[in-house]
């Protein structure tokens, strides 16, 4: 009598320990998820010249601004063409930022990548060394770094 | 009636009924069920990308004693004075320019700036990391300083 209530109470212990696993596995399963929080920034990469932005285009008139006026206004181009007529500015920003985090039962991570966009401030000037027409560019956002 | 104490051949009070091959699965369940957590509380890996610029530190810094514009100097750019200060004593104050152009008659240098003073930085790398000022002198025909700009960078 006491053997036989022993070997219920073993089934049911054996019962509980395999739901307790199930149920476990299930909630891991359940919880398990990851969150992606994209977070605004604008700020220069470290190697990026800061002192050109897309206004410049701005101050720019054609015909009259002098190549001259733009050298001593915005520094050294970072690419000239041989005839000199052609010039460009480039910098780099850093547009996008994404918080990630997995989480998965008692355990999970997290990283944040920086995303970057590129611009060129393209220039072109006449034989005369007068501004003729300019443009600025951007390119897609490209991953810079992961932390 | 009950059995005797001392029958039991377990020495854990209270374990002597348990079921042995039950046991056994018991404990695979729990195995399996600890595999199956660790996998699923598998957390996410960062990936470290390569610097950008990998110069060693000394390299980036100031070029000390190499010749008298790479040391910082809170006068370095005394010199230039516009309608008198020729080609020649640019050169030879300032060193090679980072870039020329219009047949050499605009120079630009980079210059760099600590407390002591401006420097100028040797132009290794594209980008404009260790620069903080670009130096624009324009030229006359006759190699004379005309203009120049002391323009901020970064």
């Amino acid at each position: 009598m006491n053997l036989m209530s022993t070997t219920t109470f073993s089934k049911r212990n054996w019962f509980c320990w395999s739901w307790a696993g199930a149920s476990a596995v299930l909630a891991s399963c359940l919880v398990s998820g990851c969150v992606i929080v994209p977070v605004p920034v604008n700020h220069h990469t470290a190697a990026s010249r800061t002192n050109v932005q897309t206004d410049d285009i701005l101050w720019l008139v054609p015909g009259q601004t002098t190549r001259e006026e733009v050298l001593l206004r915005l520094g050294e181009p970072d690419a000239v063409t041989e005839d000199d007529l052609s010039m460009s500015y480039r910098w780099e920003k850093i547009r996008l930022g994404l918080f990630a985090a997995v989480f998965a039962g008692y355990g999970g991570g997290s990283g944040y990548s920086e995303y970057a966009r590129d611009y060129t401030l393209d220039l072109h000037f006449d034989p005369c060394g007068k501004f003729e027409r300019g443009e600025v560019k951007k390119s897609k956002l490209t991953l810079k770094r992961t932390l | 009636m009950e059995r005797p104490r001392e029958e039991i051949h377990c020495p854990i009070e209270g374990a002597a009924t348990v079921n042995k091959p039950l046991l056994a699965r018991t404990r695979r369940s729990t195995t399996a069920s600890l595999l199956a957590f660790a996998v699923l509380v598998a957390g996410c890996a960062t990936v470290d990308q390569p610097s950008p610029d990998p110069r060693p530190l000394a390299e980036t810094e100031p070029q000390l004693g190499k010749a008298p514009a790479y040391r910082p100097d809170p006068h370095l750019l005394g010199l230039l004075r516009d309608g008198e200060t020729k080609r020649e004593e640019i050169v030879l104050q300032l060193g090679p320019p980072a870039r020329t152009m219009e047949n050499e008659r605009v120079l630009f240098y980079r210059l760099g700036q600590s407390p002591q003073g401006y420097f100028v930085q040797e132009t290794r790398s594209e980008g404009w990391a260790d620069v903080r000022h670009s130096l624009v002198l324009v030229l006359d025909e006759q190699g004379v300083l005309q203009r120049h700009s002391l323009v901020n960078v970064r």
